[in-house]
């Protein structure tokens, strides 16, 4: 080796013999850290996608069963208003059809421990994939709010069911011989009328819920049945 | 320093990145599902809590059924000790209604106040509840009933009833049968047997005696004259008598069987007390209508057997008495005899049970689906006071639920 070879040889070194990197180094190094932060990337956005379906679907079960239980406990606790208030004379069911119910309760309402406190109507149905309820707190036949309150969203009943749709509501009373009959409304044109909607003795509700809203369909089928216990003594 | 040295490390902080990342996401989904998990059992045990409270108020009615706290009566404390017993596990099992803090009971608490402001504070709620007991004497009183378990509790509240019942006994019959009459002993023992003890507001000919079969054996001078015998004078011979349904109908019988159930007073195999035959088990029953502990066929007692057996009963049996008659239906092949200075007041009505020979003395009808046979000293008098009585005996009441009161409350 010559003295100037020798020269442009020290003179590539870094300083503590350290050598740079070729350009072939570089892209392989390149594609391993793409390969490396594709799969992190992947690895995060899937457990993100994970948590957030788990929590999403957590939330659609926790709505759908505190609406689930609140409808219960308000169904059981259903009474006509017997002395006054703007309902009186009806019985405590107002409307029944496939995804709507009507009716005067007390549940909730403050100081129901009196027995002169009158039972305010109540109304809850499906629209547009969500589960509304709505009050007449102060019973002047009007709803309180032009806007509904929502209580589940991502209620699928409307698509899913042997016939294109599961209803939401079915009402068993008692019929004219004495037999329980229950009805399954399929529409919410007409309700069961005013001599069935006075023997109603327990309502049943089936409600359909997408765990994975925006992806694939999942859901979970949520059914209770209230008695109606001011009812039962017919 | 080399590359290798300089760049040593950064693959651990790498991984330690990707960890924390992980454990975040794990620990967030745990804290999720464990919530989820909490909520149904927070629903679970709101859930419980409610039955025990629906179960503690139809306990509270059936508890009130037996002693209605009346204006002057003691109020009639409910049996909390007792009811939270039906909770209890069974030894090495875990409660399934466990009580505040892991009691293996749940929690139970019953108060009663009447539909009136006793305390005049212009409410009717249960700040009246110290009373206890129907202070205006309208048969209505509130029953609050509280269950507790786990952290979670529920309240209802109903406004109850108490019923009356009057059974539709006729009270001109004294003996109604859709079968033979028979005397069959050997001469006929002492005549008449049937008689009339005490007519009441009837005169002669108004107390009748209704046999469908035929008339057999020593039938003459069986029957007083002053008796109305729907069956002719001699054997095969009728006089257009009423059947037992046309007397006492389907619907009074019914009526009576049912009020029995409600009250208790109903038995059959499924309710028998173990190796005991309903018979057996009525005879043994403690509850009485006195309450005196004395044969449970007293009172209203209803029995229905499909086993064919004999009972023959001993002693001098007083069943009921003039001022207090009762009610004895014996549904099945029951053969029933008493023997002794035996005493019944009341209404003996035997559906395919028979009453064989014995001293039985019936103060009041008899009716039957069946033959009846009088051979022996088997004597029936009719007493209008000891039938008219079974109409106006306080049987006790029933409790029911007045609709549209029943309501769930805010727990306390």
């Amino acid at each position: 080796m010559t003295s100037a070879s020798a020269q442009r040889v020290t003179a590539g070194r870094r300083p503590g013999g350290a050598r740079g990197v070729t350009l072939v180094e570089l892209l392989v190094v390149a594609a391993i850290l793409s390969v490396v932060s594709a799969m992190l990337v992947f690895t995060w956005i899937g457990l993100s996608n994970s948590f957030a379906s788990t929590t999403r679907s957590s939330d659609a079960r926790d709505f759908a069963r505190q609406a689930a239980s609140r409808m219960e406990r308000e169904l059981r606790d259903a009474e006509a208003q017997l002395t006054t208030g703007h309902y009186m004379g009806l019985p405590a069911v107002l409307w029944a059809s496939a995804n709507q119910i009507t009716f005067v309760t007390t549940f909730n309402d403050v100081g129901n421990d009196v027995p002169e406190a009158n039972p305010l109507a109540v109304m809850y149905y499906v629209d547009k994939g969500t589960l509304y309820m709505k009050r007449d707190a102060n019973d002047d036949g009007r709803w309180d709010s032009a806007k509904a309150r929502a209580l589940v969203p991502y209620v699928v009943n409307g698509s899913v069911g042997a016939s294109g749709a599961t209803p939401v509501f079915s009402y068993t009373y008692i019929g004219d011989d004495g037999t329980f009959v229950t009805a399954r409304p399929t529409d919410d044109a007409a309700s069961l009328s005013a001599y069935e909607r006075g023997r109603i003795v327990s309502v049943t509700f089936t409600l359909l819920v997408d765990l994975n809203p925006g992806h694939s369909p999942t859901h979970m089928t949520l059914t209770s049945t209230a008695q109606l216990r001011n009812q039962r003594q017919l | 320093m080399t590359r290798g040295q300089r760049q040593c490390g950064s693959s651990l902080i790498l991984l330690l990145g990707i960890m924390a990342a992980l454990t975040i996401l794990a620990f967030t989904l745990v804290v999720v599902l464990a919530n989820a998990q909490k909520n149904t059992a927070r629903e679970r045990a709101q859930a419980k809590s409610f039955h025990v409270a629906e179960a503690a108020l139809d306990a509270a009615m059936a508890n009130i059924s037996l002693k209605w706290p009346g204006p002057t009566a003691t109020p009639e404390p409910f049996p909390t000790a007792t009811f939270q017993q039906e909770f209890k596990p069974d030894s090495g099992e875990s409660a399934e209604y466990p009580g505040p803090a892991g009691a293996d009971v749940p929690d139970v608490a019953v108060t009663y106040f009447d539909d009136f402001d006793t305390n005049g504070d212009g409410l009717i709620n249960a700040e009246d509840e110290h009373y206890g007991y129907d202070a205006n004497g309208n048969d209505r009183m509130f029953i609050v009933a509280q269950g507790g378990v786990l952290k979670r509790a529920s309240r209802v509240q109903a406004l109850v009833q108490r019923g009356y019942f009057e059974p539709q006994v006729p009270s001109s019959n004294v003996l109604v049968s859709d079968g033979d009459l028979l005397n069959s002993g050997g001469g006929g023992g002492v005549m008449p047997k049937v008689t009339i003890e005490d007519p009441g507001p009837l005169t002669n000919g108004e107390v009748a005696v209704d046999v469908l079969g035929d008339v057999e054996g020593y039938y003459d001078g069986l029957v007083d004259d002053a008796i109305d015998t729907q069956f002719g004078t001699g054997p095969d011979e009728h006089n257009s008598p009423n059947s037992l349904d046309e007397v006492f109908p389907p619907s009074a019988r019914e009526a009576i069987i049912s009020y029995a159930k409600r009250v208790g007073r109903y038995f059959d195999e499924e309710n028998a007390s173990p190796g005991k035959s309903p018979f057996e088990t009525a005879l043994a029953s403690p509850q009485s209508k006195y309450g005196d502990g004395g044969p449970g066929l007293r009172g209203l007692t209803v029995v229905k057997q499909t086993a064919a057996d004999d009972y023959n009963l001993g002693g001098n049996l007083f069943l009921n008495s003039e001022n207090d008659p009762g009610i004895l239906m014996l549904q099945g092949p029951i053969d029933f005899s008493i023997h002794g200075t035996a005493q019944f007041y009341g209404l003996l009505y035997l559906e395919e049970a028979t009453i064989s020979a014995g001293t039985l003395s019936i103060h009041g009808a008899l009716f039957s689906t069946t033959d009846i046979d009088f051979r022996g000293t088997l004597n029936l008098m009719y007493n209008y006071m000891a039938l008219a009585g079974l109409t106006s005996e306080p049987w006790g009441s029933t409790v029911s639920m007045v609709p549209n009161t029943w309501r769930e409350l805010q727990p306390k």
